[in-house]
């Protein structure tokens, strides 16, 4: 499978091969990876390894700020004046047309819209990239946070982050190419980081972090399970040596492989001959990016870790920087519920504030670093909210119109594009489907998305399925 | 016991709401028009000013789950019962806590209002406290749903039994000829069949769990094995062998932990608060034994709906039936919320969502707020089946004090079922009459500083409030001799029904009509889906006669029992379709609907409709006996087809939709740590009494139970005893996809991530795993161990490979400085990390 990789096509064949190859070189490619801090190094073609895609990208990786339940745009990024001069008045859908309940300003060079609720955020307006045409299908949480993940409600399909690992492998041999921070279980669990039909070695990996902001100290304490200083369980072994677990694991890996040999396509085993090597990896790895312990008061004060209610959604933020830095290529953070059918005036209130600074800190620290001109980071929810309201406190599920942002990564900043009516009700100038998202997404990363593709069922199934248009407008 | 006490005042205040209901039209103008001014001047300006604060919906709050900003509110009351009766000073609450007794309530919190103000109350009650203030009713909502056009839908459509199709060269069964057929049409042919080792080892996995031990399987091989020829198998012994597993015990186990996964079964609320449900483990032993006995599933499906309503012959049959309605029971709860009415709806909306989702495959909770958004129920039918639960009382137990919707339980002592505790000696029982005394006083002792004036913090109060409940309920949990009591949680019906209206947007201060209690429009014949219509109808009477419920005059105060008997009847469309899909799904891996949990239009059509229909039909002739029907498809060619990978059929059939072959599968969590027992010697096969979570109590997890615990938890016992707290899995059953039992989950999840293989490289009870069956395989000769060991792991004996790389790996590791005996244990390790272990082939 060398060079032939702008197709993007791994047959069943050659991904044996690619296992067969990988694991000739067990041992040294884990030595070599023990070895070295951060292994970007030379070795034998994975399934991981970095790949170049169809065309120069413009992100190296992605952060995906994933705000589950629906936020409300009217609230928060899509200004709408004339809602506010219909305020109570009839509305065509039913319920009273309701005014934000926050004010707005212009923010930045490039005046853009944002309410009162974003005020660490709105300093970095000329960073945004404002996506007012957002749509999707279904209004209905579980089918819309799917489509968001995969392109897809009805079938089980890859994660978008599964997807840009299989196209661009990832720069870490050491830790999870594709990581999913405190992701739900419902709206499809699992499905949402998933591989589906791509090598398991593509599926997005779970890790949780303490979230001890106020309002979620008390859920918190019963989710979190065993405290653990190094973020993951199980990661030293007290029985054996380096050395007898490497053998260990090369007996392990040389069983798998046999049955590999022996069943031909097997997912289970290759997705464990896999796991296993990255695992034995973690072991060293893992502990090390997740101990903020070198990282200075200023940085963590930066995301607003140690403070409430910004602790448990700023460790995250301050994670994935580190994660992207350790040159894990996608990395989703889980924040909610923002789904305020009611009592929107403090619920949503405190999301905004739980997620605020942390947000405006990891933009911050990115650009001190010099990483946020490739690294893209994507703030949405699966949809948003009504512009109308029966009792005034409370937004119903809006998927016809709503707002996403994007910035770094080959952007335009400080850049409102598209537009929903004059309510903000339904997309009516730059519309955005999700698989026009995904698109962008993947044209951001350097693919075409109607290339990236990969055999299943007799057919070269996409992100994108049969439709999706990159937005050209907002790239940088 | 006062929590009892409680119950019966909640249910009084139901009561009288339905009263007041009843009895509202009747008032005349003129004494309206005097009372409406008396309440005016004198009443609501009290109200607004010194109660709203705390229990309105102004203000957002409903302290005590009292609101007193409507008439209805009023009469309905909160937590300690109605705050006001009509005509009634004894029974009106609020007069009581106005008056500022010593042993009530004192309210307004902030000081004791006028004599002339509560004169005033006194005075409004006695006229009959007359309120202006009722919620203003909506016009009806009408639906937009076509329910005519909607029975179209396949799955709502009875299903037929099919002419079956020729039976070809290869098909054996009948279930082969409906699986040829398809395959056929689509182009594609079958791999070979499997061996007698995949397919003996299949069965053990699939029913009950377990790998079979080597000399299970050498036993079971040579009977077999026909002619020695290992792929020509004794069909006859095969269905000696499934006849075998399916009367263990451990099938029961096996196959009840699968319906654990669809009844959301668990032992906390997981809700705002995590409290334990510490008799939730009856409902789980139910589960079990129904399985092992084959229950009928159309008795299954009663039970579990209306146990406590079902015609019975002694108690003990009687109390059985109450732990099977834990169904209704075990679900996820918020049981910290304030607002009385509003926990009651959300509990009635969950049950809604398990009962249709589990034994429908149908959504009706979606139509809460609206009319379904893709399937033809409208909002109406929702409130038609709320109707019922609404006439439910369900018990799940906990303490007042530490939730605030805390219920009593259900009390089956000397019924007959076992006890979940050993008996008490003299001097236990002894100091848990001491606890209790010394909680008391200290609560007393505080009440009395309160009342001299000094400060006792609120934290303080509500801790020793809590201890002093506890204890008592440590007591109340024994008689008098030491013996312990035995509680179950489950249903109950009401005295009678409640009227239920159709709320637009679900929102309670926004009633619409009326709804009469029934079931779904669109599953019942035209006009017929009224609870009134089941009852009088003779056609839908004859119906209840086949039902086999004996006596025709028997019926419930609620409705479940008919809501039941309409689900477990042989007319519903969807009943018996969607549990052989179910079985079908645990059986191959996928439903012949993937969506095992929707029959709806968002879920998947079925890849086989003529095979299901069969399934479901034949299901129903065979008695609903779960054993058969998986009897008949674990002897079907079908499903004793290899699982060996074929090009051209996977790549045009990737997913294996038309059964060319079987699906390849990981084992589910329970069955990895049951197998890795299994393999190490440790496993304890005994079934454990009751439940571990009796040692951490009552409580929320938080407080109570040390998560490392459950987390970490080294116990020999099958993982279906586990404890089942929500979100604090056992580590290893959290890694491998064990669901957390929020909703109805039918199928699970099946991941692959690298934190399970560092699972299963370094935690330490893995390790203990090893190291045990290491032991047992040095019992083996030297050279025997190799083979021993895979044996005992794989059921199978080691290809020449393998044993080459055994040896490579000891010699490797020759030099370590370890012990020869945590060699072999490494090695062990080794072997059950292997994916070969946690599949089935």
């Amino acid at each position: 499978m060398k060079r032939q990789l702008c197709s993007n096509r791994i047959t069943a064949i050659s991904r044996r091969d690619a296992l067969r190859a990988t694991s000739a070189g067990f041992g040294l490619l884990a030595f070599a990876g023990l070895a070295s801090a951060d292994a970007s190094q030379d070795v034998t073609p994975s399934l991981l390894a970095p790949k170049n895609p169809h065309f120069e990208p413009r992100a190296k990786r992605v952060i995906f700020l994933c705000m589950r339940g629906g936020p409300s745009h009217v609230d928060t990024f899509d200004y709408k004046p004339r809602l506010k001069q219909d305020h109570g008045r009839a509305s065509h859908y039913g319920s009273p047309w309701c005014a934000p309940h926050w004010k707005f300003a212009q923010h930045g060079q490039s005046g853009l819209w944002m309410s009162e609720l974003f005020p660490n955020l709105a300093e970095h307006a000329d960073e945004l990239c404002m996506l007012h045409g957002m749509h999707c299908d279904q209004p209905a949480h579980a089918q819309a946070y799917l489509q968001m993940h995969t392109g897809h409600f009805q079938f089980v399909r890859p994660s978008m982050g599964a997807w840009a690992l299989y196209g661009l492998g990832t720069e870490n041999q050491n830790l999870p190419g594709f990581i999913s921070i405190n992701p739900t279980t419902a709206n499809g669990g699992a499905q949402n980081y998933g591989s589906a039909f791509l090598p398991a070695a593509y599926q997005g990996t779970k890790f949780t972090v303490q979230d001890s902001s106020a309002r979620n100290r008390r859920i918190d304490r019963m989710r979190r399970g065993e405290v653990n200083p190094y973020g993951i369980n199980n990661a030293v072994n007290e029985q054996l040596s380096t050395s007898v677990q490497r053998a260990q694991l090369d007996l392990i890996a040389s069983l798998d492989r046999a049955k590999l040999d022996n069943d031909k396509v097997n997912p289970i085993v290759e997705g464990a001959i896999e796991n296993f090597e990255l695992a034995f990896r973690m072991q060293d790895a893992v502990p090390r990016v997740m101990d903020f312990s070198n990282e200075t008061d200023v940085t963590q004060k930066l995301y607003g870790i140690g403070e409430d209610p910004t602790d448990g959604f700023g460790r995250q933020c301050l994670l994935a920087r580190r994660f992207a830095e350790a040159g894990v290529r996608f990395i989703e953070l889980g924040h909610g519920t923002w789904d305020q059918h009611s009592n929107i005036q403090t619920a949503l209130a405190d999301n905004c504030a739980e997620t605020d600074k942390p947000i405006a800190g990891l933009i911050a620290d990115l650009k001190q670093r010099d990483m946020l001109k490739d690294t893209l980071i994507i703030w949405g929810g699966e949809f948003g909210r009504t512009p109308y309201s029966a009792d005034g406190n409370g937004r119903d599920h809006n998927h016809k119109g709503y707002t996403a942002w994007m910035a770094g990564g080959g952007v335009k900043g400080g850049l409102a594009y598209g537009a929903t009516d004059e309510h903000g009700y339904e997309a009516v100038d730059g519309k955005m489907h999700i698989h026009d998202w995904h698109a962008t997404i993947l044209h951001l990363l350097g693919f075409d998305h109607e290339q990236l593709t990969f055999r299943h069922g007799g057919r070269e199934m996409r992100l994108t399925e049969v439709s999706g248009s990159v937005a050209t407008d907002i790239l940088a | 016991m006062w929590l009892l006490r409680l119950n019966s005042r909640l249910d009084r205040s139901l009561l009288c709401f339905a009263v007041v209901l009843l009895l509202a039209p009747v008032v005349q103008a003129q004494v309206r028009d005097e009372g409406t001014r008396f309440f005016e001047s004198n009443i609501r300006p009290v109200l607004i000013k010194h109660c709203y604060e705390c229990h309105s919906a102004e203000s957002g709050k409903a302290r005590g789950g009292l609101k007193v900003d409507s008439a209805e509110a009023l009469h309905r009351g909160g937590d300690t019962g109605p705050a006001v009766v009509p005509r009634n000073l004894q029974k009106s609450l609020l007069h009581e806590v106005l008056l500022y007794g010593e042993d009530s309530y004192q309210m307004p919190p902030k000081g004791k209002l006028p004599d002339r103000v509560i004169a005033d109350f006194r005075k409004w009650i006695q006229m009959g406290a007359p309120d202006p203030r009722a919620t203003e009713i909506n016009p009806d909502v009408k639906t937009e749903i076509d329910i005519e056009k909607g029975r179209e839908f396949w799955a709502y459509q009875p299903p037929e039994m099919p002419e079956l199709p020729p039976k070809g060269d290869w098909s054996r069964t009948d279930i082969d000829r409906f699986v040829a057929e398809q395959r056929t049409q689509n182009g594609l042919k079958p791999v070979g069949d499997a061996d007698a080792q995949a397919l003996i080892r299949r069965l053990y996995f699939v029913l009950i769990g377990l790998p079979p031990s080597p000399e299970d399987m050498q036993r079971w091989m040579s009977r077999i094995t026909l002619s020695g020829r290992s792929t020509s198998l004794d069909q006859t012994a095969v269905a000696d062998l499934i006849d075998h597993l399916l009367e263990q015990p451990q099938y029961g186990e096996r196959w009840g932990r699968h319906w654990m996964d669809v009844a959301r079964f668990a032992e906390s609320t997981g809700g705002d608060q995590n409290n334990t449900f510490l008799h939730a483990w009856r409902y789980r032993d139910w589960i079990i034994d129904a399985f092992n006995a084959d229950m009928p599933y159309d008795q299954f499906v009663r039970t579990q709906l209306a146990g406590d309503l079902l015609p019975i012959a002694d108690e003990r049959e009687w109390a059985d039936n109450i732990i099977g309605t834990g169904f209704l029971a075990v679900g996820v709860k918020l049981v910290g919320e304030e607002d009385q009415q509003k926990y009651f709806a959300d509990l009635v909306d969950e049950q809604i969502d398990a009962t249709t989702r589990a034994f429908l495959g149908m959504s009706v909770a979606c139509a809460r707020c609206h009319d379904h958004k893709f399937d033809p129920i409208p909002q109406a039918d929702y409130y038609a089946l709320a109707g019922v639960f609404r006439a439910t009382e369900t018990h799940y137990g906990l303490l007042k004090a530490q939730a605030r919707q805390a219920t009593t339980l259900i009390d089956l002592t000397g019924m007959g079922p076992e006890a979940g505790t050993p008996n008490l000696s003299r001097d236990e029982y002894a100091k848990l009459i001491q606890a209790r005394d010394d909680a008391r006083t200290t609560v007393e002792d505080a009440m009395k500083k309160i009342r001299s004036g000094e400060n006792v913090f609120r934290g303080t109060l509500r801790r020793i409030r809590s201890d002093r409940d506890e204890t008592e309920a440590a007591l109340q949990a024994f008689l008098g001799n030491g013996q312990p009591r035995v509680f179950a949680m489950g249903a109950q019906d009401r005295d009678f029904a409640l009227p239920t209206r159709l709320l637009v947007r679900g929102e309670l201060d926004n009633p619409a009509q009326e709804v009469p209690r029934g079931l779904v429009k669109v599953l019942s014949p035209e006009g017929k889906h009224t609870l009134a219509k089941w009852t009088t109808d003779p056609a839908v009477r004859r119906e209840k006669i086949a039902a086999d419920l004996g006596d025709l005059s028997y019926k419930s105060t609620s409705g479940r029992l008919e809501l039941a008997q309409w689900i477990s009847s042989r007319n519903n469309p969807l009943t018996a379709r969607v549990m052989v899909n179910r079985i079908w799904h645990w059986m191959f891996g996928h439903g012949i609907v993937r969506t095992v949990d929707d029959f709806g239009s968002a879920g998947d059509p079925p890849s086989h409709a003529k095979l299901l229909d069969y399934l479901a039909i034949q299901f129903m002739n065979e008695g609903w006996s779960v054993k058969k029907l998986i009897r008949e498809i674990a002897l079907s060619r079908t499903w004793q087809l290899a699982s060996t990978h074929n090009d051209a059929a996977y790549s045009s059939d990737p997913g294996n939709i038309y059964l060319w072959r079987m699906n390849r599968r990981r084992l589910e969590a329970e069955a990895v740590r049951d197998a890795m027992l299994a393999v190490s010697g440790k496993l304890d096969l005994k079934r454990p009494r009751g439940t571990l979570l009796r040692e951490a109590g009552e409580g929320n997890v938080g407080q109570n139970v040390f998560e490392p615990v459950i987390r970490g938890l080294d116990w020999d016992h099958r993982s279906v005893y586990l404890p089942r707290v929500r979100a604090v899995l056992p580590e290893i059953l959290d890694l491998f996809d064990a669901p957390d039992a929020g909703l109805v989950a039918g199928s699970r999840d099946s991941t692959s991530s690298p934190l399970q293989s560092l699972y299963l490289m370094n935690n330490p009870w893995m390790q203990k795993q090893a190291v045990a069956m290491s032991e047992r395989v040095s019992e083996a000769p030297g050279s025997e161990r190799i083979r021993r060991a895979h044996q005992l792991v794989l059921s199978r004996d080691p290809t020449k490979t393998e044993s080459e790389a055994a040896i490579a790996f000891m010699t490797r590791i020759s030099d370590a400085r370890m012990s020869t005996d945590d060699k072999l244990a490494a090695y062990c390790q080794a072997l059950m990390c292997t994916a070969e272990f946690r599949s089935i082939d």
